[in-house]
């Protein structure tokens, strides 16, 4: 099934054909001064399914060497891309952000200490220890 | 107290010289799509006691008619600026982050159906009632 989104505005949009093959929350601080929201949910598609659909976004590439698209008209963030061909897509820029599942919370050794949450669903310290390890950064061993 | 902020690049820092005034959650439709987050928290403050002290931000004027500034090199969203009198900061642009109180949930009418909670704070389906702009 497609999943469509996009920026408030409008001015960008993009397509992933498939269904995203990772979904869960991130508390690490770099996620949280971009979007300056407590947390993010990351919604995770091969990069071969995803494609921008109309405009092209602007990139900051963060500290750990990721780069972040963002709309340059309303601000937007809209994606994480670690090299590696993932494209991991913030569930709050889909059309149809109520459909993902999340599965576990990542990096709450940085979570809020007011963000008090009864999902059941696992939290871990740092990331995902189940997740197919092709999101290479820096300081991270490709596995 | 002073509280300081700023975007991810650095780029862009505030300061505010008062405490906030109140700290509520946001389900609403626009602060979701601007940060693509479940939802916001913004942290009211006084405009007087706000002031930019490094760099400026650029402004999107959203559908409903208020300001929300973000930083053109990174993208971050930093404030949502609904009246002349009141500045509300999103509160992961604070560097005390952990510190503020939130004390409710608004647009709850719009909350994503994953996001399950266990903070025990009333929930509003429209604006928090107890905030000026929304009585106004």
């Amino acid at each position: 099934m497609n999943w469509n989104g996009g920026c408030l505005c409008g001015e960008i949009r993009f397509q992933a054909t498939k269904d995203p093959d990772w979904v869960g929350h991130c508390h690490c601080s770099i996620c949280r001064r971009q979007t300056c929201a407590a947390f993010t949910t990351g919604v995770n598609f091969a990069g071969e399914t995803f494609q921008w659909t109309k405009g092209e976004p602007a990139y900051f590439r963060d500290s750990m060497g990721v780069r972040r698209s963002f709309c340059k008209h309303c601000g937007s963030s809209m994606t994480w891309e670690p090299t590696g061909g993932d494209i991991c897509v913030f569930a709050g820029s889909l059309d149809r952000a109520e459909d993902v599942r999340p599965t576990c919370h990542v990096y709450t050794t940085t979570m809020l200490p007011w963000l008090k949450l009864d999902d059941g669903l696992p939290q871990y310290l740092e990331r995902d220890p189940g997740l197919a390890a092709n999101w290479e950064y820096l300081g991270t061993q490709k596995a | 107290m002073d509280w300081n902020g700023g975007c991810l690049c650095g780029d862009i820092r505030f300061r505010i010289t008062e405490d906030p005034e109140r700290a509520t959650h946001c389900h609403c439709s626009l602060c979701r799509k601007q940060t693509s987050a479940a939802f916001t928290t913004g942290v009211s403050f006084a405009t007087e006691a706000f002031e930019w002290t490094r760099g400026k931000p650029v402004y999107f004027r959203d559908s409903v008619g208020v300001n929300r500034s973000f930083c053109a090199r990174c993208g971050s969203s930093m404030t949502w600026e609904p009246s002349r009198d009141d500045l509300i900061v999103f509160a992961g642009s604070l560097d005390r982050a952990e510190d503020i109180h939130p004390t409710g949930h608004a647009y709850t009418s719009t909350m994503l159906p994953w996001v399950k909670l266990d903070d025990g704070l009333p929930q509003y389906p429209e604006g928090d009632p107890d905030l000026s702009w929304n009585r106004e």
